[in-house]
C-alpha cells in the first residue's frame, strides 16, 4: 500500500493504489487525482466511515472544498469534505486504462490476421 | 441551402432578440446526455469510460423537458452514450418536439432501422448519423468492423420513411483529403440533408491522445478539405464556422453557447471539459468563471477548435454585425470565393 505521496511519481494507473495525504497541499493534489480517475474510489472518512463510489464533482474554491460522489445504488449523491478526507484507495477498476488506440490496433490486426 | 428556411428563422429570431435584449451570453444549443452507455467503444471516444453503476444510470423524461425549458435553446443536441439505448428516448424527443425544439439525435445508427418505428417524421427532428469517413475510415474509428454499412443501410431506411437526416464527422490528424471529399460525395449522394464536420478534441480522458490535431493541422486540412467545393456538398452548420477551421477567420470560444446537462447536472465549462457541475443552468451561466476559459486562458483549451464551442461564435458574429452578417451571405453563395 502507498502512503507516501511523493514517493508515488505518476504511475500509468491509479489502480489500486491508496493514498493518505498529510497536508493541505497533498490533500488538493489528492482530490484531483481522484476527480480524474475513471473508477470508483474507497474514501476513508476522519470518523471512521468508508464512502465507495465515483467522484463526479469536485469543488476546491468553495469556503469549504468538496467532491461528490455517486454510490452505487444511490439515487442522490454524496458529498464529502475535503477536510473529513483521511485517506483514499483507488479501489474500483480504471476504465480509461489500457484502450490506446495503440492497444486496439494491435488487437485488429491479431483478429485480421487470425481470420 | 441544407437548414429548412423555418429552422433559420427560428435561430436568427432567437439571436438577434438576445443581442436587441443586449444579453451577453446566452445558449445556442443544449446538448442534452441522458446517457453515458453505449454499444461502441470508439478509440476516440473520451466518454464511456466510467464504472458500470454509472453507465447504468440515466435521466428520466421529466428531467431532460426540465432541463430544455430551463436553459432555452432552440436547437437540443443529443449525444450520449447512444440514446437510442435509452428506452423513454421517444418520449423524450416527443417532448422536445412538441416544445417545437429542434431536435439533433446523434446516433451511430446501429439500433436506428429497428428503432424507427417508435419517431415521428417531423420538421423538428433530425437523425444525426456518426460517421467518421469512407468504410475503411469509418469501421477503424469506430473500432468495429460492418458499422459503416449498417449506418448506410439505416440511414436508407430513416430517409426512406421521410425522416431528417444528416451526418456527423469527427476528423483526426490521419484524415486524407482526398478520401475525405470522396466520403463528402458519398454521403450526399445517399441523400442526407447536411453534413457536420469537425475537427477531434482531445478529450483528457480520451485513450487516443496522438490522433488529435493541432490548430495549424486543423487549418490547413480543412483548407485542403473545403478548397474548391462542390455544389452538391451541403454543411449542416454556420459557414463562418467552416472558414473559421480553414484559417479564414479567427473566434474566441463561447463555451456557453452550447451548455451541457447529464447525469451529473450542468457540466462547466462546456461539452468537452469536465471542470464541476452545478443543478441549475442558471448557476451555470451566472456562477462560471468563463474568463478562465479557451484558446490562451486554458492549457486544455489550447488546440481546441470544436463546433461545440466555436459555431455559437460564428452564429453570434452573423448576428452581432452587418460584417458578419454580409460575411455569412458570401460564404453561403458563394463558398469558393477568397
Amino acid at each position: 500500500m502507498d502512503s507516501d505521496m511523493s514517493s508515488i511519481g505518476s504511475p500509468q494507473s491509479w489502480e489500486g493504489r491508496c493514498l493518505q495525504p498529510s497536508n493541505e497541499k497533498e490533500l488538493h493534489e489528492a482530490m484531483n487525482l481522484v476527480f480524474d480517475y475513471r473508477g470508483d474510489v474507497t474514501i476513508q472518512l476522519k470518523k471512521g466511515e468508508q464512502v465507495v463510489g465515483f467522484v463526479f464533482d469536485r469543488q476546491e474554491e468553495a469556503p469549504q472544498p468538496y467532491i461528490q460522489l455517486f454510490l452505487p445504488g444511490d439515487q442522490h449523491p454524496r458529498m464529502v469534505l475535503y477536510q473529513d478526507v483521511a485517506g483514499i484507495e483507488f479501489s474500483g477498476q480504471d476504465t480509461a486504462f489500457g484502450r490506446s488506440w495503440e492497444d486496439w490496433a494491435q488487437k485488429w490486426k491479431k483478429s485480421e490476421s487470425s481470420s | 441551402m441544407s437548414v429548412p428556411v423555418s429552422q433559420m428563422y427560428t435561430v436568427a429570431h432567437y439571436a438577434l432578440s438576445q443581442h436587441l435584449r443586449g444579453v451577453k451570453r446566452y445558449p445556442l444549443v443544449m446538448m442534452l446526455e441522458p446517457l453515458f452507455r453505449c454499444n461502441l467503444e470508439c478509440a476516440g471516444c473520451g466518454k464511456i469510460q466510467y464504472p458500470d453503476h454509472i453507465l447504468n444510470r440515466r435521466l428520466t423524461p421529466e428531467q431532460c423537458l426540465a432541463a430544455a425549458d430551463e436553459c432555452g435553446a432552440p436547437i437540443v443536441s443529443i449525444p450520449g452514450g447512444e440514446p437510442l439505448i435509452h428506452p423513454e428516448m421517444p418520449a423524450i424527443v416527443e417532448g422536445l418536439v412538441r416544445r417545437k425544439k429542434y431536435v439533433y439525435l446523434c446516433t451511430n445508427a446501429i439500433l436506428l432501422e429497428r428503432k424507427l418505428q417508435d419517431y415521428t417524421p417531423s420538421k423538428y427532428l433530425t437523425f444525426s448519423i456518426h460517421m467518421d469517413g469512407l468504410k475503411e475510415e469509418h469501421d477503424h474509428a469506430v473500432c468495429r468492423d460492418g458499422v459503416y454499412d449498417v449506418a448506410v443501410k439505416a440511414i436508407k431506411a430513416a430517409l426512406a420513411k421521410g425522416f431528417r437526416v444528416t451526418t456527423n464527422t469527427t476528423l483526426f490528424n490521419d484524415a486524407a483529403p482526398a478520401r475525405v471529399r470522396r466520403f463528402f460525395d458519398e454521403m450526399m449522394e445517399l441523400g442526407v440533408e447536411g453534413m457536420m464536420i469537425s475537427p477531434g478534441y482531445s478529450y483528457e480522458k480520451a485513450p487516443d491522445q496522438h490522433s488529435f490535431l493541432s490548430r495549424e493541422r486543423t487549418h490547413s486540412l480543412f483548407a485542403q478539405l473545403l478548397a474548391q467545393r462542390k455544389r452538391s456538398w451541403q454543411f449542416n452548420q454556420s459557414p463562418l464556422f467552416l472558414e473559421f477551421l480553414m484559417g479564414k477567420r479567427e473566434y474566441e470560444c463561447t463555451p456557453w453557447g452550447n451548455p451541457t446537462y447529464n447525469i451529473f447536472g450542468w457540466q462547466r465549462p462546456c461539452y468537452l471539459l469536465q471542470d464541476g457541475y452545478v443543478s441549475t443552468f442558471r448557476e451555470l451561466m451566472e456562477e462560471t468563471e468563463w474568463e478562465r476559459y479557451g484558446s490562451g486562458r486554458h492549457e486544455q483549451c489550447r488546440d481546441c477548435m470544436v463546433h461545440c464551442g466555436y459555431e455559437a461564435s460564428a452564429v453570434k458574429d452573423t448576428f452581432s454585425s452587418w460584417g458578419g452578417f454580409f460575411g455569412t451571405v458570401r460564404a453561403t453563395l458563394f463558398p469558393n470565393a477568397v
